[in-house]
């Protein structure tokens, strides 16, 4: 899919974070092609490629480097005020993980709203328009959608 | 304060995003939110299908704090480092027309300006091409009266203009961005 072009960048961009070591580096990039395969894979719309891959690549450095923080800094207490380390989802391969597991579950119908929802940021009218619908089915579609994702997720944890 | 940080904001906000009430913004804010913060263990569920469902969020997070550490050792941002390059550039460029002034300088001074030799042109420009910043993908050299304008072309498709000027004098080559 990618030309060994977008490989070596994606390689020049995680060593120029300077915080990998040799032999990571062409992990992390791998990595990279591989989450962007899950994410496309899970329906989401992949509009340029290359410069989502940079960001994949990015956020497998810092995933990296989290982890090798959190092998050497031992954590002091368990109360965050919040900031960019601790998010919800470990990394951004678990979060995407979750993603196709979760939009499995749903019908075309309501992968669909979504995808107009989230991703081109349609109001409900405009997605009843767009398909046809009348706007409180599309609302209940996506209500539903997320409540069914939901109980999946609650059954997992 | 961010609203956001309230709970009971946040639980409102989620009620609504659950019966699919909420406005596109309200939605972004929520899943930015959990991007930067780690839920309360009530929200852990509702935030890991908020960022499964804008991934985006999370990958801007990532991407701002690769950003950032990559600053704190050394690796600026892309603005920041191609504004250094040039300044890099510019002092090389600099430090290269007094080594080529040194050369010159042995030569026999004259009255009169002579043009550029070919030799000269393809001297300087060898010069800027071996600074060895790696980012110089060509370098270009057009005559302009007693001057030499010259441009370097960067490989992320920027163009640094210089002018080299000869003093009649002495010889010597000049070589100065005009940024």
């Amino acid at each position: 899919m990618f030309s060994e072009g977008v490989r070596a960048k994606l390689l020049a961009v995680v060593r120029s974070f300077g915080r990998v070591t040799g032999g990571e580096d062409e992990d992390i990039v791998q990595e990279a092609l591989t989450a962007l395969w899950s994410l496309s894979e899970s329906g989401y719309p992949v509009r340029d490629a290359e410069a989502l891959a940079v960001k994949i690549a990015k956020n497998g450095c810092v995933a990296q480097y989290r982890r090798r923080k959190l092998r050497l800094q031992p954590l002091r207490g368990d109360a965050y005020d919040g900031g960019d380390p601790a998010t919800a989802a470990t990394d951004l391969s678990d979060c995407l993980e979750i993603r196709r597991r979760l939009y499995g579950g749903l019908t075309d119908t309501e992968k669909t709203c979504l995808d107009l929802r989230n991703v081109d940021g349609l109001s409900l009218d405009e997605i009843a328009e767009m398909t046809g619908k009348p706007k409180t089915s599309v609302k209940s579609t996506i209500s539903a959608a997320r409540r069914k994702m939901l109980e999946q997720l609650k059954k997992e944890l | 304060m961010d609203a956001m940080t309230d709970k009971n904001y946040r639980k409102e906000l989620i009620a609504k995003y659950m019966n699919a009430e909420t406005d596109a913004a309200e939605e972004i804010r929520l899943a930015e939110y959990f991007a930067t913060h780690q839920p309360d263990a009530d929200e852990a569920a509702v935030a890991k299908m908020v960022l499964a469902e804008r991934p985006e969020a999370l990958i801007a997070a990532g991407e701002r704090e690769f950003d950032r550490e990559a600053g704190a050792c050394g690796a600026a941002p892309a603005g920041t480092r191609r504004a250094a390059r040039r300044w890099r550039l510019a002092l090389t460029g600099l430090a290269a027309a007094a080594a080529l002034a040194l050369v010159l300088l042995l030569r026999p001074a004259s009255r009169e300006v002579p043009p550029f030799t070919p030799l000269e042109i393809a001297e300087s420009l060898n010069t800027i091409m071996d600074l060895g910043l790696g980012d110089i993908e060509s370098a270009t050299a057009v005559p302009s009266g007693a001057n030499i304008l010259v441009t370097v072309h960067l490989k992320d498709g920027t163009d640094l203009p210089f002018i080299m000027s000869k003093d009649g004098d002495t010889g010597t080559l000049s070589l100065a961005s005009t940024e």
